[in-house]
């Protein structure tokens, strides 16, 4: 029989163990609660970050030109896909379906077959498929249990050269690595999200029952001052002009003078010579593209009239042991014939009526040696020399657009002060910032940097410089019912050795469109083109080719109201003949063999205004093929063209049917089906 | 000596159908994991296996003391048959599939055999310590009760499952002391495994040596026992580190672990770091009934059998576990007023080894979630998913019942 006092003991140890397992479970749960709960979560918790929308950058009509699209990353275990069974047992109807599923939805979103038979092999625990997809096209597949995803975003670049330049890339992780992209990185970024999701011993990650996430706030969308199809043009027809005349490159600056915004800007390099937006980045000597900005600063303060005459020595005078020449060679021009000749003769002896000093705040004030200040990476200043610098050759080189180096955003902002009147406006590349619910954060105001000539002034170096036009460097350039009035520059090129190389030349145009009410202040220039390089055998004609495209296209950004009061009697409309007839035209030869071949567009919209030149011939063209397009896309090539559109039910194809040649501007009538 | 026929023990069988079904729905919860496996449906199984172990103890209600007292050594033989046979057929399962637990036929698990050993051997040392007039007085003595319980346990230990052959060595001190071996004598019988442990530093081992010393001058056991206590505690302090050779690497690492579970945080120590995770960050109240999250996300090894009671800490809270041991401590102290009460030496002494090995289940158990015992592979009374167990408590229960039924109805010294 058991002690009496047996029992007691055993009650008493029972209840001692009983209260040290107690004891020990409140000093784990109640005592070291915290640092349990935060090593729990340290293990558990597997939050993401929630990569944040890169914002859009879109043109000034909301076109879009670089857009972040969302894609995802898949990972799968074949095993989960089948779900919760014994993986020795034969499967069911619905796993095997499953299987089949999955290995149809991968395939068809183009996953190597070796990856696919990898993806739906049980014994592989995990497969990460490479590539990235669009949510649609792996829709099936990520429905499965036992597909995981991770959301990637990616950046999908601007379609062409000029626009990549100037807006910038960004590397794998949508980071920017140069242009607009760098500049705008601030408001471009959006703030990072978090997912609150808990992870499993194995890795898997679940929803977290407990805690939120925070959800991404995209970045800020950029509107640009360009407009999409300007821009277009312009690197089209850069892109045939460098081509065509063997250039090592150029850039077209086009801008909008009563604002300063720019419309287009083209750069093109031989491949290695720069990846930047080289209008900005890249400054060159000008040349006679200068020499308007004396004229007006005689004109403005007296100085001189445009009638005044000076001795040019039939195109060869010497001037402190330098022989300077002239192409057009005559006895003595006035101040007008100088600009439209591009005498340097003459405007070194009028830039003698300046003194250094003078010739100095001249320039400055136009903005040279300064950057504008647009939003952009490694802006030049471009170079521009203190007088106490200067040469005694240097006023004339100054006058004459050597000695100082300007980028092609400077020049064009200063020939913008001359079409607007004399002020100099700060050019702008961004229009607006919107968030990403579409409100505005900021809005680009026009700035008036400063006065840099007056309006009188100004209105007589337009005249001046239509007189270019009409018969003076670039003469013929004149568009269809518009005058146009610039400058032409050829400019010798350094040879890097602190001369000039032979036979190597900047060809430059800078114009005003239209001549009288500038809509545009469009720059052309040509990095040595190969054979013709007269700035107005070579540029102007190029000018000529954008201003013609950008008038035949619907939403090149111009003020069709401002043009059609704008235009003058000089040629006839191409839409007095039969517009809706394919004729057969034969090309005639035009005035400007270098553009023979250029893309050039004739103006076809009826703005009204008297009609006294006979037609000017109309070019003919090839109907591109627009079968399988969309009807923007079509519409688009067809303006490209240089036809109008009409879609017309129940038709196949087109009339004029692709391929058939059909004088610019006529009608093409276009199938309505898909 | 028998004043009136009792009526059964019914709090014992209300505390007994309280854990069970407190059990049922943690091996329920233990399965729902976020990634769901097979333990998602085996709360099903472990309800039938209950119910088929609550009819197989009203069944055991039937069967007298003194038919049981019969059936100990057939019982006894069978269950060491089985082990026996287990060393050559044994299959593992589970957590434990390097052992040979399992008794299986056909590739179906049938159940594992040393759950039987535990009730035939409690059956069979009651039996063997009843039959004496008094309590042995010599190691000597002590031999019929050693071997009753070394044959299981030896079998047990090539299984291996050392788990379960310390409840074995529980059993056997607990009865021993029950029946009423002068607590000396336990000390002397447990010395040689104490010289064992305490071998590895030389300090500790010689105070140990000469506490021992001084207890058998003290207690004065036959001279020759004393002899041998005293050579049986300088042998195993010698083949101590040959010994601990002899063990498996893991059995190396998880006493280590014990001592410092940060030592090894990945491997062997994972089991005791997640297990106080789940019980520590359940605080006052838990994370609500299935929403523990070490649970949910399978950091938890083992959440439907050995560590089942860390689900109760993580989704019940200190309260759960609270109600947990008091349920437990009631139950033991319950099982002890019946073993008080027992009209002989033989069912009072089962009542008592019954106790005994749900205690020491219950201990370990509990005590290895917490980090106050090693990692030992043994499962918790009514909780822990497996079939046999529950069955083998719930026959325990239905032999606690028939003897409360046949009690005295004398209140012992201390009422619960």
């Amino acid at each position: 029989m058991p002690n009496p006092s047996r029992p007691a003991i055993i009650h008493g140890a029972l209840l001692c163990f009983a209260v040290a397992l107690v004891v020990k479970a409140a000093q784990v749960q109640l005592v070291q609660h915290e640092s349990w709960v935060a090593r729990a979560a340290k293990r558990q918790r597997a939050d993401a970050p929630l990569p944040a929308p890169r914002g859009a950058i879109l043109d000034a009509s909301g076109a879009m030109l670089v857009e972040t699209r969302q894609l995802m990353r898949l990972k799968l275990s074949a095993r989960e896909v089948l779900g919760p069974g014994d993986p020795k047992q034969p499967r069911s109807a619905t796993q095997l379906a499953r299987l089949t599923t999955l290995r149809r939805s991968l395939t068809a979103a183009g996953v190597p077959s070796a990856v696919v038979a990898r993806a739906v092999d049980t014994l592989v625990p995990w497969v990460e498929i490479p590539g990235r997809f669009l949510p649609t096209e792996v829709a099936e597949a990520i429905a499965l249990p036992g597909v995981r995803t991770t959301p990637v975003l990616e950046r999908v670049p601007p379609g062409s050269e000029g626009l990549r330049r100037l807006l910038g890339r960004t590397d794998a992780a949508n980071r920017p690595l140069d242009g607009l992209e760098l500049a705008l990185d601030g408001v471009l970024t959006g703030v990072e999200g978090r997912t609150a999701q808990v992870k499993d011993k194995r890795g898997r990650q679940f929803a977290s029952p407990e805690v939120e996430g925070t959800a991404a706030r995209p970045g800020h969308t950029v509107v640009l001052t360009l407009n999409r199809s300007l821009q277009e043009i312009a690197e089209r027809a850069l892109g045939d002009a460098v081509e065509r005349m063997g250039a090592s490159g150029g850039d077209i600056v086009v801008l909008d003078p009563a604002t300063g915004e720019v419309r287009a800007m083209a750069t093109r390099r031989a491949a290695g010579l720069a990846t930047s937006a080289t209008a900005i980045t890249e400054p060159f000597e000008p040349g006679s593209t200068l020499k308007p900005f004396v004229a007006g600063w005689l004109v403005d303060h007296g100085r001189a009239k445009a009638s005044d005459v000076v001795p040019t020595f039939n195109g060869k005078w010497t001037l402190n042991g330098r022989t300077i020449t002239d192409e057009h060679k005559a006895p003595r021009m006035a101040l007008d014939e100088v600009i439209r000749n591009s005498s340097n003769i003459g405007i070194v002896q009028f830039a003698s009526r300046m003194s250094s000093r003078e010739q100095f705040e001249m320039l400055r004030d136009l903005g040279f040696g300064v950057a504008t200040g647009v939003p952009y990476p490694s802006e030049s200043n471009g170079s521009l020399a203190v007088p106490a610098r200067w040469s005694a050759q240097s006023p004339a080189s100054l006058a004459m657009g050597y000695e100082l180096a300007v980028t092609p955003l400077q020049l064009a902002a200063a020939y913008g002060a001359i079409a607007n009147g004399g002020r100099l406006m700060q050019p702008a590349l961004v229009r607006e910032v919107r968030d990403a619910k579409g409100a505005v954060q900021w809005r680009h105001a026009p700035r008036v940097l400063r006065r840099v000539m007056s309006e009188a002034a100004a209105a007589e170096l337009r005249s001046m410089l239509k007189g270019v036009v009409d018969s003076g460097t670039a003469a013929g350039m004149h568009l269809n019912g518009y005058d146009l009035a610039g400058k032409t520059g050829t400019a010798r090129r350094a040879n890097g050795h602190g001369g000039y190389a032979k036979g190597s030349y900047t060809a430059s145009f800078v114009g005003l469109f239209p001549a009288d009410k500038p809509l545009y202040v469009l720059l052309v220039k040509l990095d040595d083109p190969r054979g013709v390089y007269f700035g107005g055998k070579t540029a102007a004609p190029v000018s000529r080719v954008v201003l013609e495209a950008a008038i035949a296209a619907r939403d090149a950004a111009l003020d069709r109201g401002a043009l059609a009061r704008a235009a003058t009697p000089r040629s006839a409309m191409v839409a007095a003949a039969a517009p809706t007839a394919a004729i057969p035209a034969t090309p005639v030869p035009e005035t400007v063999t270098v553009s023979e071949a250029a893309a050039s567009v004739p103006f076809v919209i009826s703005l009204g205004g008297p009609r006294s030149t006979p037609a000017r011939v109309v070019s003919a063209r090839t109907v591109p093929d627009v079968a399988g397009l969309s009807a923007r896309e079509a519409t688009r090539a067809l303006h490209r063209a240089g036809f109008r559109v009409a879609f017309v039910p129940a038709l196949a194809g087109s009339i004029p049917v692709a391929g058939a040649t059909a004088a610019a501007g006529s009608l093409v009538r276009v199938g309505e089906r898909p | 000596m028998r004043a009136r026929r009792q009526v059964a023990d019914w709090t014992l069988v209300a505390l007994a159908l309280a854990l069970s079904v407190y059990g049922i729905a943690m091996v329920f919860s233990a399965g729902q994991t976020d990634a769901p496996t097979m333990v998602a449906r085996i709360w099903r199984t472990q309800l039938m296996w209950c119910v088929l172990g609550i009819g197989a103890a009203w069944l055991t209600t039937r069967a007298s003391v003194r038919l049981l007292e019969w059936a100990s050594v057939p019982v006894y033989a069978l269950s060491t048959a089985l082990l026996f046979l287990l060393l050559f057929v044994g299959t593992g399962a589970g957590t434990a599939a390097s052992t040979k637990s399992w008794l299986a036929i056909g590739g179906v698990r049938l159940g594992q055999p040393s759950e039987l050993a535990k009730l035939a051997v409690v059956l069979c040392l009651a039996k063997v310590l009843s039959s004496r007039k008094d309590a042995p007085k010599s190691l000597f003595e002590l031999w019929p009760p050693v071997v009753v319980v070394l044959v299981p346990w030896l079998l047990i230990m090539g299984q291996p499952d050392l788990g379960t052959a310390i409840v074995f060595i529980g059993i056997l001190f607990a009865m021993l002391f029950w029946s009423g071996v002068s607590w000396p004598l336990l000390v002397l019988l447990a010395s040689p495994a104490v010289s064992l442990v305490l071998a590895f530093s030389t300090g500790l081992w010689g105070a140990w040596f000469i506490l021992l010393i001084a207890l058998v001058l003290w207690a004065r056991p036959y001279l020759l026992e004393g002899a041998l206590v005293v050579a049986a505690n300088v042998a195993m302090g010698v083949v101590a580190p040959l010994l601990w050779e002899q063990l498996q690497p893991y059995q190396q690492r998880r006493l280590q672990v014990f001592l410092d579970p940060q030592a090894d945080p990945r491997a062997s120590g994972y089991h005791v770091i997640q297990s106080q995770v789940a019980i520590g960050s359940g605080g006052w109240f838990g994370k609500g009934f299935t929403l523990g999250t070490q649970k949910r996300l399978a950091f938890l090894p083992a959440q439907h059998t050995d560590f089942i009671f860390p689900v109760v800490g993580e989704e019940l809270g200190f309260l759960g576990v609270s109600v947990a041991l008091i349920l437990f401590t009631w139950l033991l102290l319950r099982s002890t007023r019946v073993a008080g009460r027992a009209p002989s030496a033989f069912p009072s002494l089962v009542a008592f080894g019954l106790m005994a090995s749900w205690f020491v289940h219950i201990l370990v158990n509990v005590g290895m979630t917490l980090n106050l015992m090693p990692i030992t592979g043994i499962p918790l009374p009514f909780f822990s998913y497996g079939g046999s167990f529950m069955l083998s408590c719930w026959l325990a229960v239905g032999m606690l019942v028939r003897i409360s039924s046949e009690g005295r109805g004398k209140a012992d010294t201390l009422v619960i």
